[in-house]
């Protein structure tokens, strides 16, 4: 069994999963407020979600030791609340209690996302970082420089240009200068600055002169804590440094946070592992997400995609998430939300980390279903409430049989279900100089086994890493390739992953479905 | 390949079941049983626009320059109502293009060799049976509107398709045809060829083992076998071979006839030239014990008597031996080579006229004749130096040019000044013709046996050897030498400056090679003939060209 | 130098181009470029100047006295370096004055070399920069890969002397024939890092009478507007076949994306060519073949050659109603495929010659050879 769980601003959401099958869902509407507990319908109830106090909570009520950590009192309680015995045959039902919890996913980008903007003093908010460009020339216009997205302005504090740089081949263009980094490295430190990204020019095809700037760095202030932009990758000096910026300035809440949800998944029997869900669908441990904070953002949609796809059987489909004012359209492409570096993000900034490509759009319950309808892949469309509020818009989309998407209503969170239901993943973008196809042949594969084993390392079951994807991709004007690798894993035995073909043969009908006890779906 | 005898016309299905399809990745299943009466082999985009409706059109490799000229041609292909396309397999043919050929109705496959398989194609669909009789039908009306061997043969080469004829002796000379025809190697026709055209080792195998010769015996007009009309049948099948075999067959009377005009099989001619010649000569003198011409054969006539017959004999086979005459020695450049294999084509090689002197093939060479007013030596050494340029001659040859000669007594004189000066040129590399008159006292040296002498001037110049570009020392010190020592003549003779002379002057001396010293000169003459004539200063393998 | 002659008054100004445009120009250029990355560096550059020097005037072609010396801006090279080596905002003025002290000639008006991809904004931000106004014209109206392949050359004009300037600061002026000026400069570009601003076709307002393809900068700008105000799909497609002439070829989602081996012809172009199948994953509708180097050039239905360059071809993504560009075109995107006809000039026989799609290596015809024959 495994345990999903979204931790947002405003609440705790945790699902508790067997075979791809949600067993139970426990929320605490807000961190720290014990009294919002409460408890979903049971599972033949068509009701929507939110607004109904489940009339027997006795499990909601907290344990007195659990004040401190309104996460591990949710993971508690859906271990331990009675399963409502109208909803699973007597077979299945024994083993689901016997069988332990192996894994704990949380999707904290919520709180991440929010921490950006946060105001002072809130109890998330991310860190003002100074920002370093290695650059062959200072920029006129702007004036040394700048940035188009306004988050990343008010989170750089500091910004300095060093000289140096390298072009795409990773050439270098301009020597770095030992006195300018010297300099620029004064100037940041005397004005406090506690963490700083390093963006050098073509970083992504040497990052020599980013190494250089962080060793002084380091070496005047070894505690300063230094993001540097060739280890998100990716091409585009405004995107690497917008990666950068915004890791460097969640390291401290990420840290918390997962510090957190780590206590909380620890003190758990039979001591599941700990995950992260990520922005490309995937998980990473949380030793990995501290380090690399930034890939954490953009998580939940990503998570609330594979949910809903695989909730609804299927591999492959174009997945509206609805909350009261709006449709997310996103697709999933076998059983992972497709994935695309440089997009803008919701918070409006384009990075090179990977995130899955969505679009908002606002509706009405009236033009919901036009709205869908031209962006249909006219494969399989699903539709889900990704906050409970969304419940109503999902509704007034047109049922399956009536020749609209098939509608997905787990008696839970579904971006916790679907954080559940992730594996660890991996994700390289970097470009390449190839003159011969079989140069670039190899670097690919070069590539691609450098993936497998990140996926591998980052704690994947042995042999399950596979490529979800790799593309070499040829970069205008220059004999050079940018190759992007997404390696995925098959996960354990649990996972309840639909078969190939899973979204050829859906389950048939909705009662049935309840009947047999392939709980969570709902049409 | 299935022995089944297709009557009416072939579908794809068929081709590929049956025929040269066989070894074809199929795409594009459906539709296989559209009807296939011809081929159009396209190399480009507009000669798709005009492929031939119910053609199988086939993709030229120069015209495949990627998945989107393919699919091009497959949209020429429906447009013209073509049976099938068949593509190079250098071309990736994905699920897209698969996917077309389907909603296009059109088979698809791929080959390795697009061109060798139009023309299997072009011969399998020839051979059902209607079309069968059309081309015999059509060769017998041709072949009935030919008189020249050549014309016959270049009948089937051009009508059959997949087939390369010859007419050749029974030595293995090219009467005519293409020699194509007839080169397999020895140990019969599944080595590969020389048809190169396909890429691969696998490929060469593939279709060496699906090549056959053919054989047909054409007698000449008295009835004895005289030479073999033989085909290459690069797509053979039961029914095909039978049928080019029925054409062969068709062929043999016309050939016979036009043959009948032209005199006896060469190779025939040779030896009765050479038994006449050898009767001609039969008294020739001897220098230091050795005749310089083979004796005659034992049990040929002896004494002046015999001569004079010989002489009339001669006259009879039309040989032009009064008035002024100058000779003409041919000699191989290596000496081992099998005369008598390769007289036939040397033979046929050199004549250019009918009426002149035979080439009367001998143990060494080959002897023969220029005759009338302007038979002058200078003339006959340019005629003779091209004809030796020829590519027609099949194996490096040189020449000596004797002086000139009046009747019978003259030609003996003349031949054996020119065997000398053969024998002079043997040792300066291929096509080279050396004149008796200008040879002079070198004459003498080039006949002096050279094997023990060549071992002795291996010694003596070992150092000149050791260099790496010996070959051209050798071969200067030879002409300095013949030149008397002037740098300037030997230049000449060289065709180089004379500084490079000089220079190379200057490099024998530093191995320790006097010039000056007149008794050591003749020593050293003698070892460079010797030298030069057993090859010895040559790279191995690589024979010596002059220059 | 000789005097410039004096802008002249706003009369006829077509618009006045201020910051609060470049999300519409930004958003047009995409579409006539076969897509293309995000431009954030040069937007927010183009966006600083423009504040700083005020907005320029967008003027048509006959606004302008015929003696007013004027030359192209536009970046030679690739996207990609652009995302790393953004501008520091003072190239164009760098090249202009490269340019001006090889001519001797002081530059009246500027002029775009194609209203196209990030090149529809360098133009705005030398004018802005040289406070100069911005002739409504340019010599491609799409990308095409080499700076000789332009209407402006078709006409007669010299594309020399040339100035160029990498984000480096490094300047280079060329003095050779129009036919050698690519393959020059395409040497210099490799080396400096992968693009340079360029100051080109030195030319008066009158010269370019008759050789520009007017309104360019205009209609970029009305493209944008539709891409970003129009949210429903046959709008935005009845919007773009109203502006732009553009007309759906097909639909479908991508099926396959292969890197062929490069066509023979095609090996002086610096690109590498991919090739896009749209088509219907069941199998049923027809299979659209694009084939591409850096722009797509060809489109295929069922074989058939239905559209070439020089006429623009693009996806749009069905799904977010935006051009996708070739880098980021993915399997399985659902995509409409588009044809906006390029301008009439491109049409004629030695149009095509020069920029029809055996000028790529491509030996077939173009639609309207096709019609004509």
């Amino acid at each position: 069994m495994r345990i999903g769980v979204r931790l947002d601003t405003c609440g705790v959401y945790g699902a508790l999963l067997d075979r791809g099958r949600v067993l139970r869902a426990r929320s605490t509407r807000a961190l720290g407020d014990h009294t919002a507990d409460r408890l979903p319908g049971p599972r033949g109830d068509r009701d929507p979600l939110p607004e109904r106090p489940h009339p027997a909570a006795p499990h909601s009520a907290p344990h007195p030791r659990d004040r401190a950590s309104p996460e591990l009192a949710l993971l508690r309680e859906l271990l331990t609340a009675a399963p409502v015995s109208a909803h699973r045959t007597a077979s299945t039902a024994p083993a689901a209690r016997t069988k332990p919890v192996t894994s704990v996913t949380w999707d904290i980008s919520g709180i991440l996302e929010s921490a950006l903007t946060a105001p002072h003093g809130s109890r998330y908010r991310a860190q003002r970082v100074a920002a370093v460009r290695v650059l062959p020339r200072v920029p006129v216009a702007p004036a040394g420089g700048g940035h188009h997205a306004p988050i990343i302005t008010s989170l750089v504090s500091r910004r300095a240009v060093v000289a140096g740089g390298h072009d795409l081949f990773g050439t270098e263009l301009v020597a770095l200068e030992a006195e300018s980094v010297s300099a620029a490295v004064d100037e940041l430190l005397a004005g406090g600055a506690r963490a700083v990204a390093v963006t050098g020019t073509g970083a992504a095809a040497c990052s020599d002169h980013e190494v250089a700037v962080a060793a002084e760095l380091l070496r005047r202030r070894p505690d300063v804590r230094v993001c540097l932009s060739h280890e998100a990758g990716g091409l585009g000096l405004l995107e690497r440094e917008a990666a950068t910026v915004l890791n460097a300035a969640l390291l401290e809440v990420a840290d918390r946070l997962i510090s957190q949800c780590e206590e909380a998944t620890e003190a758990l029997a039979g001591s599941p592992s700990c995950w992260f869900v990520t922005g490309d669908g995937g998980r990473v441990t949380g030793r990995r997400l501290r380090w690399s904070p930034v890939t954490g953002l953009a998580a939940g949609i990503a998570a609330a995609l594979i949910g809903a796809a695989r909730l609804a059987r299927v591999a492959d489909a174009v997945v509206a998430l609805a909350d009261d004012r709006a449709l997310t359209i996103g697709q999933v492409r076998d059983g992972l939300p497709h994935i695309e570096a440089d997009l803008v993000g919701s918070n409006g900034i384009r990075t090179s980390v990977p995130q899955s490509v969505t679009t908002r759009i606002p509706v009405h319950r009236t033009s919901a279903a036009a709205q869908l309808a031209t962006r249909s892949r006219h494969t399989s469309d699903v539709v889900a409430a990704l906050r409970p509020e969304g419940a109503e818009l999902a509704e007034a989309l047109p049922r399956h049989a009536e020749g609209g998407p098939r509608q997905v209503r787990p008696d839970a969170d579904i971006t916790a279900v679907g954080a559940a239901m992730t594996e660890p993943s991996a994700w390289i973008d970097l470009l390449v100089p190839a003159d011969t196809p079989e140069g670039l042949d190899r670097h690919q594969a070069e590539a691609e086994q450098r993936a497998l084993g990140l996926v591998a390392a980052y704690g994947a079951h042995p042999g399950s890493a596979h490529l979800v994807r790799s593309t070499a991709t040829a970069v205008g004007y220059l004999r050079i390739y940018r190759l992007q690798v997404r390696a995925g894993s098959h996960g354990g035995p649990d996972t309840g992953r639909p078969a190939q073909g899973g979204a050829a043969a859906p389950e048939p009908a909705a009662g049935q479905a309840r009947g047999r006890s392939t709980a969570g779906e709902a049409q | 390949m299935s022995a089944q005898r297709v009557t009416g016309q072939l579908t794809v299905a068929q081709l590929i079941r049956f025929g040269p399809l066989g070894s074809a990745r199929c795409y594009s299943e459906a539709h296989l049983e559209r009807l296939v009466t011809g081929v159009t082999l396209v190399s480009d985009l507009d000669e798709a626009r005009q492929c031939e409706p119910k053609t199988a059109m086939v993709v030229h490799p120069v015209a495949a320059h990627g998945v989107w000229a393919l699919e091009a041609a497959l949209r020429c292909a429906w447009e013209r109502n073509a049976a099938c396309v068949v593509a190079p397999d250098s071309v990736m043919v994905r699920a897209s293009t698969t996917q077309l050929a389907e909603r296009l109705r059109l088979p698809l496959l791929t080959v390795a060799d697009p061109a060798r398989i139009a023309l299997d194609m072009a011969v399998a669909i020839a051979d059902t049976e209607a079309a069968r009789a059309r081309l015999i039908s059509r060769c017998a009306v041709l072949f009935g509107e030919r008189f020249s061997l050549r014309g016959i043969v270049g009948v089937i080469n051009a009508e059959v398709p997949g087939v390369i004829a010859a007419l050749v002796t029974k030595d293995g000379h090219l009467l005519a045809g293409r020699a194509a025809a007839d080169t397999f190697p020895p140990d019969g026709p599944n080595a590969p060829g020389e048809d190169a055209a396909t890429g691969g080792a696998s490929a060469f195998a593939e279709d060496a083992a699906e090549e056959h010769r053919l054989a047909v015996a054409v007698p000449s007009a008295d009835g004895r076998a005289w030479a073999t009309l033989v085909a290459r049948v690069s797509a053979p099948g039961p029914s095909w071979t039978e049928t080019v075999e029925t054409i062969l067959r068709l062929a043999r009377a016309p050939l016979a006839s036009a043959g009948a005009g032209s005199r006896l099989s060469l190779a025939h001619q040779g030896s009765r030239d050479r038994l006449l010649m050898e009767t001609l000569l039969g008294e020739g003198p001897t220098v230091q014990g050795r005749r310089l011409l083979p004796s005659p054969r034992a049990g040929a006539s002896h004494g002046a008597e015999s001569a004079v017959g010989a002489e009339e004999l001669a006259r009879d086979a039309g040989w032009p031996i009064d008035g002024r005459l100058v000779a003409v020695h041919l000699r191989p450049l290596q000496p081992d080579r099998d005369l008598e294999a390769a007289s036939p084509a040397i033979t046929a090689a050199w004549r250019e006229d009918l009426a002149e002197a035979p080439l009367v093939p001998l143990a060494n060479g080959w002897a023969t004749w220029y005759t009338g007013e302007d038979a002058h030596p200078r003339a006959v050494e340019r005629n003779v130096r091209r004809r030796l340029a020829s590519s027609r001659i099949p194996l490096p040859l040189c020449a000596g040019v004797g002086t000139e000669g009046e009747g019978m007594a003259g030609l003996r004189r003349s031949l054996r000044e020119a065997e000398l000066a053969a024998g002079s040129a043997g040792g300066q590399g291929d096509q080279r013709v050396e004149c008796y008159g200008e040879l002079g006292p070198r004459a003498v040296l080039a006949a002096l046996p050279v094997a023990e002498r060549a071992v002795a001037a291996r010694t003596l110049l070992a150092a000149l050897l050791a260099d790496p570009k010996a070959e051209v020392l050798l071969r200067t010190l030879t002409a300095l030498l013949d030149c008397a020592g002037s740098t300037g003549q030997t230049a000449t003779r060289l065709g180089v400056h004379r500084n490079t002379v000089l220079g190379r002057v200057e490099r024998i001396r530093a191995k320790g090679i006097d010039l000056d010293s007149p008794d050591q000169r003749l020593a050293l003459h003698v070892a460079c003939h010797a030298l030069l004539a057993t090859g010895e200063a040559r790279d191995s393998g690589r024979p010596a060209r002059p220059r | 130098m000789n005097g410039a002659p004096a802008p002249s008054p706003a009369t006829g100004v077509v618009h006045r181009i201020t910051a609060d445009d470049l999300p519409a120009v930004v958003a047009g250029h995409a579409l006539l470029s076969s897509g293309g990355g995000g431009i954030d560096g040069l937007t927010l550059s183009v966006a600083e100047l423009l504040r700083r020097h005020g907005p320029v005037e967008l003027v048509p072609l006959d606004a302008l006295p015929p003696e007013t010396h004027c030359a192209a801006v536009g970046l030679a090279g690739g996207f990609a370096p652009l995302l790393e080596l953004p501008p520091g905002g003072d190239e164009s003025v760098l090249a202009v004055r490269a340019l001006e002290e090889r001519t001797g000639n002081r530059l009246g008006a500027v002029v775009a070399l194609n209203s196209a991809g990030p090149n529809a904004l360098f133009p705005i931000a030398a004018a802005a920069s040289l406070g100069l106004p911005l002739v409504d014209c340019d010599g491609m109206g799409r990308i095409l890969p080499l700076i000789n392949m332009t209407t402006y050359a078709l006409g007669g004009l010299s594309a020399t002397p040339l100035a160029a300037v990498s984000q480096t600061g490094e300047t280079a002026v060329l003095d050779c024939s129009t036919a050698r000026s690519d393959r020059l400069l395409r040497g210099i570009v490799e080396a400096s890092g992968g693009a340079m601003l360029c100051a080109l076709y030195p030319t008066t307002v009158g010269r370019l009478r008759g050789v520009a393809i007017e309104g360019a900068t205009s209609r970029v700008m009305r493209v944008g507007e539709l891409l970003t105000g129009e949210n429903r799909h046959a709008g935005l497609l009845a919007g773009l076949a109203r502006t732009v002439g553009a007309r759906v070829l097909a639909s479908g989602q991508v099926t396959a994306l292969d890197l062929p081996t490069p066509s023979a012809g095609a090996r002086h172009f610096p690109s590498v060519p991919t090739s896009i199948v749209v088509s219907d994953p069941s199998g049923d509708g027809p299979v659209v073949r694009l084939e591409a180097q850096n722009e797509i050039l060809l489109a295929l239905i069922d074989g058939a050659v239905t559209a070439a360059v020089p006429d623009v071809l693009c996806l749009l993504d069905r799904q977010r109603l935006q051009p996708v560009s070739l880098e980021n075109v993915a399997l399985a995107d659902h995509v409409d495929v588009l044809v906006v006809p390029a301008a009439p000039m491109w049409h004629t026989p030695q149009g095509l010659a020069m920029a029809g799609p055996r000028a790529f290596g491509f030996p077939v015809r173009h639609p309207a050879e096709e019609v004509s024959r």
